[in-house]
């Protein structure tokens, strides 16, 4: 069998061989017994693939492509409601910050004895509430781990957790699956 | 059959739009039909939603028997029927005025299909297997089963689904489709003489397929 005019037969199923390439085709197919073997075999097959039908779609395609679309938007609509109440929850979050702190520095200007006692009462609540990161500290420290090892990996520790928190908030979540007619 | 009126034209029009005048259109002609395709295109890219239901009904049966010739698996070929239609809603945007519509849906559902192949990662079947019989359920046949047992056209949909992703597209559009080579270039975005090569490997493969069968 000859690839070039395979190439030929081809291009002759499918109606796009000019005369020229066609009359080619024929003239060596009339001394060539294998290439004249393939193309019968060629057109049999060309016949049963154009006999081949168009099948027909499941029964209510249409309406379950909608009932998904409908799906995909409800879980956007949530997903942007998701996202802007974060959103607005850390506005609140940094305006009060802001505020309290901005309070307390004109308070501190307005009233210093006052201030510096109040400051000395929550020093003190600090140290209190802080012994057991002291201790863990201290331990760290006697078992040769260097303060600042022990502040990057907790540095670290705090950015995988919101890494993984914020992918799991604006991670695509995946089409709901409208019931599909399986035939098994 | 056909009520006084209807025709069927076999050719030139391609095997969807016959079935769509069959169906739908009637004495419309393939222009007007694609005429009407292409303003529900405009009004559902406004957020038209029955405008895109109505195109969700046109194409419904050329984009399932794609999928379906793709993936060889009614379920599967369902949901990628299903999928095709949300990313078709998702890029309305990016038709481009002046392409036929169904050469755009159709380019959405043979990309969509060749990525879930790869996704499957399959080692591909040997020649010796059938996987045309693997594919098609077999305990109870469903409707595309049986009527592809009951013409005896399984052979055809096997020999597809021994042929590579990129060699199965231009054959399925050009048998189903009646595409021409630049619109299968143009569904698949490759050159024309890529389809003519892929076109000519693929009845190759077919070929030697039968014969060692």
């Amino acid at each position: 069998m000859h690839s070039e005019y395979t190439e030929l037969m081809s291009l002759a199923l499918d109606h796009e061989a000019n005369a020229a390439q066609m009359d080619a085709l024929h003239a060596h197919l009339r001394g060539c017994a294998g290439c004249a073997a393939a193309w019968a075999r060629w057109q049999a097959l060309d016949a049963r693939f154009r006999a081949a039908p168009m099948l027909a779609a499941p029964p209510q395609l249409a309406e379950r492509v909608l009932a998904r679309l409908a799906t995909r938007r409800r879980r956007r609509f949530w997903r942007g409601w998701l996202g802007a109440g974060l959103f607005i929850a850390w506005l609140a979050v940094a305006g009060v910050i802001l505020l309290a702190l901005l309070g307390g520095a004109w308070w501190g200007l307005t009233h210093p004895l006052h201030a510096s006692l109040a400051l000395s009462a929550a020093a003190r609540l600090l140290s209190g509430v802080l012994w057991p990161v002291r201790s863990a500290g201290v331990m760290l420290t006697s078992a040769g781990v260097s303060p600042q090892a022990g502040v990057a990996a907790y540095l670290g520790l705090t950015s995988l957790l919101c890494g993984v928190w914020v992918w799991l908030v604006i991670r695509r979540a995946p089409l709901s699956r409208t019931r599909v007619t399986s035939y098994h | 059959m056909l009520p006084d009126g209807w025709t069927v034209r076999l050719k030139p029009l391609p095997a969807w739009c016959v079935w769509m005048s069959v169906k739908t259109v009637s004495s419309m002609d393939h222009a007007a039909a694609e005429a009407q395709e292409i303003r529900w295109l405009e009004q559902a890219r406004r957020g038209d939603q029955a405008a895109f239901g109505r195109l969700v009904e046109a194409y419904q049966r050329p984009v399932y028997n794609l999928t379906y010739r793709m993936l060889g698996d009614p379920a599967e070929a369902e949901d990628a029927a299903q999928e095709t239609f949300v990313r078709m809603y998702t890029k309305l945007h990016t038709y481009e005025p002046g392409r036929k519509p169904v050469s755009w849906v159709l380019a959405i559902a043979s990309h969509y299909c060749i990525d879930r192949l790869r996704r499957r990662r399959v080692t591909w079947l040997s020649l010796d297997e059938d996987p045309a019989a693997m594919a098609l359920p077999s305990r109870r046949p469903g409707p595309e089963e049986a009527a592809l047992r009951q013409e005896g056209r399984t052979e055809v949909q096997a020999a597809v689904m021994r042929l590579a992703p990129g060699y199965r597209v231009p054959l399925i559009l050009r048998y189903w489709y009646d595409l021409s080579y630049e619109e299968i270039a143009e569904t698949m975005g490759i050159s024309a003489p890529a389809v003519k090569s892929r076109l000519h490997r693929a009845r190759l493969q077919i070929a030697e397929q039968t014969l060692a069968h």
